[in-house]
């Protein structure tokens, strides 16, 4: 599971989610509000609070699907994790 | 006939493919055409959608994202000689069946990516002939006919339409705004007269397809042999990396780039010195986001265009080099040669100094594909049909415009046009709503849209997921708020002014 760094910033990005709301392993992001943009910034959101660069071919419409499939990307890139 | 060639929007490319046969004419996606492989391309697009018809359409449409082959089909569609109608991928399939029915679409070319496009059109209904080269998609085929190539592009009249775009209507279904090649062919000869564009430069291609602002990207690089680059959303990621790798010239932009080129880090001194040219359009321009893209494109020349799609991609320009504005915001400048500006006040009387901007000339369209929409836009005055542009201006005292605001409910979301009348009859429609107010919230730099509305409470992803079957993404609504009723104001009606008050001091 996520770390709170990760929970915060990836809600910034999901206008349709009810503060109250947990976000799930499967929550679909583009249905509560991510974005083509919001994509791009969420990336430098999250490289600059992991200190990691993501890849160009990570850069695709199903990293960034849901929570799961995001976090195993950015945990991946952390050094001396195990994704 | 050489004569109708030249007034031809597609004429352009046919002069940069004269200096630079050679050269690569459009870059996108890690593909690169030159202007002889993109010229031979749309030939061969066109000439195969002709054979195949048994008569000439009204007009055809072109669905095209930002991938390769999207350049040629949209240069195929004009090469046809008939209206084209640029059509969006990405677009809810009920909205482009509106505009396919509306524009008289009676075939369409599709790029390679546009399979689920397709598939969605189809299931809507709309069963029209489609050139889709890759194969295999679900309405009728015309096959690309290695035989069939055009020789040269189907000559056109000035007064033929060359484009047909659409807007956002107030009255919930979008305006079609058909602009002839005569129109384009004043813009475009402005614009060669103005700027110095050559061969060597590279453009970047920010504007979708079916945004006007996207001609001038197309048609100024084309028309000077130039290469055309397709900015993908990840270059955000690092704008002066992109800019620095693909040596881009020229720059345009909505300014809502800016701000986001910023936030990413990209806005540092001189970040992105290979720019000689930086144009913005599609919403106000502020002097601190003019002044800081400066600092980073210090080689470059900043000019502000405006202009809404019924003159013509842009019918304003000012150039702008740091100093103070009205209200921080960088100024429209003057009207282009060949128009006449008046300004209106709020009696409907000529005002020297301060009104709704008014336009006449060459670069108008001359009217919207129904004539229903014209009602209230269009009058006459001294023999000259003007247009009512509902934004108000305000003449400096050397006659340059400064931009004031709307005299509507008309907003720009990230430089996309919308009425919020359009906006609250989408969610009316949303099941659970009873009624529906939109209003615009300052956001970044640019707006974004909340709604308030009434009726059953709808889970907010719910009522998002509802709107985009029938909106755009980008004018779907970030915020909505369930009220038991709407304030109303002394008149007693909603009052909107509250609303939109509320909805700026709840925003984060």
């Amino acid at each position: 599971m996520w770390d709170e760094t990760f929970e915060e910033t990836l809600r910034g990005f999901l206008p349709f989610l009810p503060p109250g709301e947990a976000l799930a392993e499967d929550t679909p992001l583009r249905e509560f509000g991510l974005d083509s943009l919001g994509t791009i910034e969420l990336l430098g959101r999250l490289e600059a609070a992991y200190d990691i660069r993501f890849l160009d071919d990570a850069l695709t419409l199903e990293t960034f699907e849901t929570p799961a499939v995001l976090w195993k990307t950015v945990s991946g890139l952390l050094p001396g994790v195990q994704a | 006939m050489d004569d109708t060639v030249d007034l031809a929007l597609a004429g352009r490319f046919l002069r940069g493919l004269a200096k630079s046969a050679d050269r690569p004419a459009v870059r996108a996606g890690g593909t690169s055409l030159t202007y002889q492989e993109l010229h031979e391309r749309a030939l061969l697009l066109a000439g195969s959608l002709l054979a195949h018809l048994p008569s000439r359409p009204a007009a055809i449409g072109v669905l095209a994202g930002k991938g390769p082959s999207a350049y040629a089909s949209i240069l195929a569609g004009l090469y046809t000689g008939i209206t084209m109608v640029p059509l969006q991928p990405a677009f809810p399939a009920a909205r482009t069946r509106q505009m396919i029915e509306a524009a008289g679409v009676g075939a369409i070319i599709a790029d390679d990516d546009s399979l689920a496009a397709l598939t969605g059109l189809r299931e809507e209904g709309v069963d029209l002939p489609v050139l889709f080269a890759p194969g295999g998609q679900p309405q009728p085929a015309v096959p690309v006919a290695e035989g069939s190539a055009l020789a040269e592009p189907v000559a056109v009249r000035g007064e033929d339409t060359a484009y047909v775009l659409f807007t956002s209507g107030s009255t919930g279904r979008p305006k079609g705004v058909p602009v002839t090649h005569a129109n384009t062919h004043h813009y475009f000869g402005l614009l060669d007269e103005r700027y110095d564009f050559g061969p060597e430069d590279v453009f970047s291609q920010n504007f979708d397809l079916n945004f006007d602002c996207a001609m001038f990207d197309l048609f100024c690089a084309w028309g000077s042999g130039g290469t055309l680059v397709v900015a993908p959303p990840q270059a955000y990621r690092d704008m002066p990396r992109f800019i620095a790798d693909n040596g881009v010239s020229v720059w345009f932009s909505t300014p809502s780039a800016i701000a986001l080129v910023r936030r990413m880090g990209g806005l540092g001194p001189a970040t992105m010195p290979s720019l000689r040219w930086s144009f913005f359009a599609g919403e106000a321009l502020s002097c601190q986001d003019a002044g800081d893209w400066l600092a980073a494109a210090p080689q470059s020349t900043l000019e502000n265009l405006y202009g809404p799609t019924e003159l013509t991609i842009t019918v304003a320009v000012h150039r702008w080099a740091g100093e103070d504005a009205l209200n921080g915001m960088v100024p429209i400048g003057s009207v282009h040669g060949g128009h006449r500006a008046l300004l209106l006040d709020a009696d409907g009387d000529e005002s020297a100094i301060e009104g709704e901007l008014c336009i006449a000339g060459p670069q108008l369209t001359a009217g919207y594909l129904d004539a229903g929409d014209d009602v209230g836009r269009f009058f006459d005055r001294d023999g000259l049909r003007f247009y009512r542009t509902g934004d108000r201006v305000r003449r400096a005292d050397g006659g340059e415009l400064l931009y004031l605001g709307r005299g509507d409910a008309q907003v720009q979301v990230l430089g996309v046009r919308v009425e919020l009348a359009e906006v609250d009859a989408a969610v009316r429609d949303c099941p659970g709503v009873q009624d529906a107010v939109t209003v615009a919230v300052p956001a970044g730099g640019s707006v974004e849209l909340a709604v308030f509305y009434t009726g059953e409470e709808v889970p907010v992803a719910q009522l998002a997921r509802e709107l985009r079957k029938v909106l755009p993404v980008a004018i779907v609504p970030k915020r909505y708020r369930h009220l038991a009723e709407f304030p109303l104001n002394s008149n007693r009606k909603i009052d909107r002014k509250q609303l939109a008050l509320q909805a700026a001091t709840t925003s984060e």
